[in-house]
């Protein structure tokens, strides 16, 4: 029989056949006993049991990764969001990686205004979009195909900072190293760095952009 | 001042996505690290980030493990560490044993077609399945057989990107935030 599973500990609900229940809440990881279950009517928005999720603290260790909810965002302003993800193709490749997405993904690919059309910079859409070309949904994002530039395929994200200057210097103090001094494509500012493991990271600074959460706070989801 | 428009736009808006799926969508990036501390210094300080530790039924590592996976929100988060707003990706990282691996999408793939059938439509269009877990540690051979909230599959896709496949549990209502589609 289908039931509704809610976890007491931190208010995730899932909906399984009895034989089928997790033993373990996927979004915490505290164990089956601590489910609170219910029948299935129909859906998760009509169960009857709601559990509150623990209470943001804001003097809470940030080493500490046992399972709490994530912080409040809101005084950030968009510093630190990751914004896209970038994957290169080599040159001569385009058509080949547009059908291949196009075909077995669904995405939709244009390619950007400047681009060298042998080669070009491609944005993609793979989800639900603004008509200025920005994800409308939580929860995923879109991004760049590019040429790779020295023959080895490159993979990162792009993280949107206030002050590209002031980030790269905080990587350093933190173990980072700075790849690529500040360069601009299309109108926008970028960096590249590397971070203290050795990952290449692309900043992007949006200097004056406030994002929408900052100015119309979220509520009711738990917590921010 | 509210989010401009910053990205291209050729007198369109992208195309609907209609089909009750997210299949394609990057839900988040998978990177991996070798010194969990020096790691988290870096991007709780660098970029303000929080994390937890990823629960077993998505990391297969059980809690206390000394190289856990971890699930980052790097701006506002449901409690299950899912964004609440448009526009960001959260993050998932794991420990690399031996070299840092590709940087590459964690992405949904088809919930109601066999893992098979839609890994093969991948191959068939260039891509390879990862199984040596010498270059990516969540490579493994296809089983349809479970449902997991651990990554599927390791693809590389006709260029050497890899990407991190999922295929979501039944569980899912679609009254979650982000499962919503185009209706038109």
């Amino acid at each position: 029989m289908k039931k509704i599973y809610t976890c007491f500990a931190c208010g995730f609900p899932i909906a399984f056949e009895e034989t089928e229940v997790p033993p373990a809440c996927p979004g915490c990881g505290a164990p089956r006993s601590q489910f609170l279950e219910e029948p299935w009517c129909g859906s998760i928005d009509k169960r009857r049991i709601h559990v509150d999720p623990p209470e943001v603290d804001p003097n809470r260790d940030p080493f500490d990764i046992s399972f709490h909810p994530a912080k409040d965002f809101t005084p950030r302003k968009g510093d630190g969001r990751v914004r896209r993800w970038i994957m290169s193709y080599k040159k001569g490749q385009a058509a080949e990686m547009r059908s291949f997405y196009e075909d077995i993904f669904g995405w939709d690919i244009i390619e950007t205004e400047n681009s060298d059309a042998e080669n070009p910079i491609m944005y993609c859409a793979t989800g639900p979009g603004t008509p200025d070309w920005e994800p409308r949904v939580c929860s995923f994002g879109y991004g760049f195909l590019v040429p790779e530039e020295e023959g080895k395929p490159t993979a990162s994200f792009v993280v949107e900072v206030k002050d590209i200057l002031e980030t790269v210097r905080l990587a350093e103090q933190y173990g980072g190293k700075r790849i690529k001094d500040k360069f601009t494509v299309e109108g926008d500012d970028y960096a590249i760095i590397e971070d203290s493991e050795g990952n290449l990271v692309y900043l992007w600074e949006l200097k004056d952009v406030v994002p929408d959460y900052c100015i119309n706070p979220v509520t009711k989801t738990g917590a921010q | 001042m509210a989010e401009k428009t910053t990205y291209p736009h050729p007198n369109r808006a992208p195309k609907k996505f209609t089909e009750k799926s997210l299949h394609g969508r990057t839900r988040c990036m998978v990177f991996t690290y070798k010194d969990l501390h020096r790691f988290m210094n870096f991007y709780i300080n660098v970029f303000g980030w929080d994390m937890i530790e990823t629960p077993e039924a998505a990391s297969g590592k059980p809690a206390g493990d000394p190289h856990p996976g971890l699930l980052m929100a790097t701006g506002p988060a449901q409690y299950d560490y899912e964004g609440v707003t448009p526009g960001h990706m959260n993050q998932f990282t794991h420990w690399a044993p031996g070299a840092l691996e590709p940087i590459g999408p964690f992405m949904e793939i088809d919930m109601e077609r066999p893992l098979e059938e839609t890994i093969q439509g991948m191959l068939d269009h260039g891509a390879k399945l990862i199984l040596d877990k010498s270059k990516s540690a969540l490579a493994k051979p296809l089983d349809d057989s479970k449902q997991s909230w651990q990554p599927h599959a390791v693809i590389e896709d006709p260029a050497g990107n890899y990407l991190y496949l999922w295929k979501c549990p039944s569980s899912r209502t679609w009254d979650e935030l982000e499962t919503e589609y185009d209706t038109e």
